[in-house]
């Protein structure tokens, strides 16, 4: 191909009805599977994903840029922190998808409100109660969502079959003490409904997950066996939290890139656990924003606009970096300071729950995503 | 109003749980209204910010220059020490939390702690004083204006660590010109988002950068102080919400958050906040408008505010709604039992199997007031797995239904009555009481 597959994808953007894979597949398989991994904090994308090939990258980032030498190679135009190199992996095997330049309809600098907008799948914070996967498994009957973890995160709040999950100790109290339990909670519908689902997650998993919960790689190994059960959750979210690197947040060494090795392990892990459900699987992994295009006085980075991303899994058409890249000129930034986004996760969602998923058009214009039928869902994520 | 409801709502619902069987508890609203005047003073068990400061930084010099085995010993000997000061910390802090008498008081220093949020997490000078900023800047500052705890709070260190505004420089400082180094609009933006007008009231990213801009100077000195650097300060006015500030040092941010302090949004935001952390995760209108109009009359006085929440008729109904957070719970649980866990570790381990460990906040908008966020699932098994634990150490010599009467008698409903009264033994009596919805909420 002389054209890259991904300034030909970037120039498709603008050519809706264009299809470069089927869609179709997805439909007839109830098995397909789900994970989504938010990255709370705001990622770094420019460091996780580097854009070596723009010439603006090296003195832009100063101290901060990441060398040629400390990179996978993606494309001629990318390359992947050396500590994702279960990512890689998954790249070179074509199943994984790496987003540069990408971002929810949030343009303001909040932690707290990006996330919501992220989880809310509006465009502006606290705009619904309830999280576009809640919506997204309340027009997939009989399908389930888990949350690993002590809450369920509002991208999975709402309506739905929903359960959350912690691993077992070894003290879990008597079958009687339970069942008067459940009569103390009749009158109560919150605990009642929690307490219910404790139970019937205990009995699928059987006591094999113990460990724990805030090791990521221990949560995903969880979603991972629960998923791979025959009856298990069809959607699964799981949270990794550290990612704000105002101060001294390191290239090869130090908290991001502790950061991401802790997201490669995590994703070796899920894999590793899903085993052959890892086939019909896609995994996302987004961050509520980017981070300054520039670092700040204190060798790290302050809240952006424009991220990195990532979509992995045997489901997944992969091997490609997917982004319309704006470049980091002066004049190319937004507001002279961040990464300029040009695509919305809102097309990769819609893509994985149409293509992936199943879901509706309608139902993603509508209700999922409401007044959204101008973003069109991104084409050929999916095998 | 009924004696045994006024003493069951002041005991759970205000204080921290009711203590059976102790004279010293607040029982009555009148008490409460005392308990809030009397003014926290320093005893002096804990060491103040300058001290830890000095015992951390000398610390990391110790192992400045070090390398390979002696740099790995070194850093292990300051984790080890930073753990220490953070588990006397949390003996500390709950020992206050279970005195039977001023648990009310107790609550709002939960609640203002939790609202300025300094996390340990992630910054390992910030895990050394983290504990002495709110005995500092929160509990010496209930008894002024929210305009001097803001002051206290964005003045102290470990806030000023937390949210890096201590290397914050002005672009054209002395500082800034000579090292080429920048603003870092962190601690700027929480103040407005997060501890006085409230995300969506209408700021900007102008006046975060404003905000910022007048809060550059503002660091921590050698010994571990607030300090004002000039050096390093933002020259010229600023505007904020339209308000023009030109002093030239620290006068100009002092300024602009007395002004912010006092701004009906940010009125509006302390009422809504409170509100729901105190009545319910629906709070009636009626109490925030309460708080809102007495934060605004009163200018602002901390006093006044927390009075209006225990004049006020809403927070006086007979059933308990809100659900206790995870720390409420564990507290309650040892006041109601007057067993304590094991301290130190013991107490450590279970609030973080329950994700809410004092001091470790997962960001600075603070925990979750909503009392639903605490009811997931694998909340309520963990909350199970510890009230088994707890009864098996501890149910002794303990009649569950006779505690209930005590403890929440007027709250308990008569099938929970009948099925406290039934359990198979002493044990499992206690776990069904710690576990009943009288006693998860309050």
């Amino acid at each position: 191909m002389i054209i890259s597959r991904r300034k030909l994808l970037a120039s498709m953007a603008v050519l809706p009805g264009v299809m470069l894979y089927g869609t179709a597949s997805a439909m007839e398989n109830p098995e397909n599977r789900f994970v989504f991994i938010i990255l709370r904090g705001a990622m770094d994308g420019l460091t996780a994903v580097p854009p070596l090939g723009d010439s603006a990258y090296q003195s832009l980032r100063g101290a901060l840029a990441v060398g040629k030498d400390q990179t996978l190679r993606l494309d001629a135009d990318f390359g992947l922190h050396q500590n994702l190199s279960g990512l890689h992996q998954l790249y070179t095997d074509e199943q994984m998808i790496a987003f540069q330049a990408i971002s929810s309809p949030y343009r303001e600098r909040s932690h707290f409100d990006g996330q919501d907008v992220l989880e809310n799948g509006g465009t502006k914070p606290l705009q619904m109660n309830d999280g576009w996967l809640s919506r997204a498994l309340g027009s997939m009957p009989g399908a389930n969502g888990l949350a690993v973890g002590q809450s369920v995160p509002l991208v999975l709040r709402g309506g739905g079959d929903v359960t959350s999950w912690v691993p077992s100790t070894p003290s879990d109290p008597e079958d009687e003490t339970i069942e008067r339990l459940l009569q103390l909670y009749q009158e109560d519908p919150v605990l009642q409904e929690a307490l219910e689902k404790s139970i019937e997650t205990d009995q699928m998993i059987g006591g094999a997950a113990r460990g724990n919960v805030n090791n990521s790689a221990v949560a995903a190994k969880a979603i991972g066996s629960l998923m791979s059960a025959p009856e298990g959750p069809r959607i699964a979210v799981m949270e990794i939290g550290g990612w704000d690197t105002h101060n001294r947040q390191g290239v090869i060494k130090g908290r991001l890139p502790n950061k991401l090795s802790e997201l490669d392990r995590a994703i070796t892990a899920l894999k590793k656990a899903l085993g052959e459900v890892w086939q019909t699987s896609a995994v996302l992994v987004a961050t509520e924003f980017g981070r300054t295009a520039k670092p700040n006085g204190s060798l790290g980075t302050d809240h952006g606009t424009g991220g990195a991303g990532f979509l992995l899994g045997g489901a997944v058409a992969g091997g490609r970096v997917v982004s319309n890249w704006p470049g980091l000129g002066a004049s190319q930034l937004y507001q002279a300071r961040d990464l300029k986004p040009t695509m919305s996760w809102h097309s990769v969602f819609k893509a994985v729950l149409s293509d992936h998923l199943g879901v509706s058009k309608a139902a993603l214009d509508a209700d999922i995503f409401p007044q959204s039928s101008t973003v069109m869902a991104s084409k050929g994520l999916i095998m | 109003m009924d004696k045994d409801l006024e003493a069951a709502i002041t005991g759970n619902r205000f204080g921290l749980g009711a203590v059976p069987g102790s004279k010293n508890g607040a029982t009555t609203k009148a008490a409460l209204l005392a308990e809030i005047t009397i003014p926290w003073s320093p005893d002096g068990v804990m060491p103040p910010t300058a001290s830890l400061v000095k015992q951390g930084r000398a610390g990391m010099a110790a192992a400045k220059g070090k390398t390979g085995d002696e740099k790995q010993v070194m850093r292990k000997a300051q984790r080890q020490a930073r753990r220490e000061v953070l588990v006397r910390e949390l003996d500390y802090r709950t020992k206050l939390a279970l005195a039977p008498a001023g648990s009310f008081r107790e609550r709002l220093v939960w609640f203002w702690s939790n609202h300025f949020t300094v996390s340990a997490q992630g910054k390992p000078l910030v895990e050394m004083i983290v504990g002495a900023f709110e005995r500092e800047a929160i509990r010496a500052n209930l008894h002024g204006s929210f305009s001097d705890l803001l002051l206290a709070v964005t003045r102290h260190p470990a806030m000023q660590l937390y949210l890096d505004n201590a290397v914050s420089v002005g672009p054209n400082s002395t500082i800034g010109k000579r090292r080429q180094k920048g603003l870092n609009e962190n601690l700027a933006r929480e103040i407005l988002e997060l501890h006085t007008l409230g995300v969506g009231s209408g700021y900007t990213q102008e006046d975060v950068i404003a905000l910022a801009s007048m809060l550059t100077g503002w660091g921590i000195s050698r010994e571990g102080a607030f300090q004002f650097r000039k050096a390093a300060h933002e020259p010229g006015a600023q505007t904020l919400l339209g308000a023009t500030y030109a002093a030239s040092d620290e006068r100009q941010a002092e300024a602009a958050l007395q002004d912010i302090a006092k701004r009906p949004e940010t009125a509006k935001f302390i009422a809504t906040k409170l509100a729901l952390a105190m009545h319910s995760d629906d709070p009636p209108k009626s109490l925030i408008d309460r708080l809102e109009t007495t934060f605004i009359t009163s200018g602002g006085s901390l006093p006044a505010l927390h009075m209006a929440l225990i004049e006020a008729p809403e927070m006086w109904h007979p059933n308990p709604v809100k659900f206790k957070t995870p720390q409420e719970f564990i507290i309650s649980m040892m006041r109601m039992t007057g067993t304590e866990l094991p301290p130190r570790r013991g107490m450590l381990k279970v609030l973080k199997s329950l994700n809410h460990m004092p001091f470790y906040a997962p960001s600075p908008a603070g925990w979750s007031s909503v009392g639903k966020d605490w009811a997931s699932p694998s909340a309520i098994k963990q909350r199970l797995i510890i009230s088994t634990n707890f009864a098996k150490g501890g149910a002794r010599q303990i009649d569950p239904a006779a505690l209930a009467e005590l403890a929440i008698g007027p709250f308990l409903s008569a099938d929970t009555r009948f099925i406290l009264n039934g359990a198979s033994s002493a044990e499992q009596g206690l776990v069904l009481l710690l576990m009943c919805p009288e006693f998860q909420r309050r």
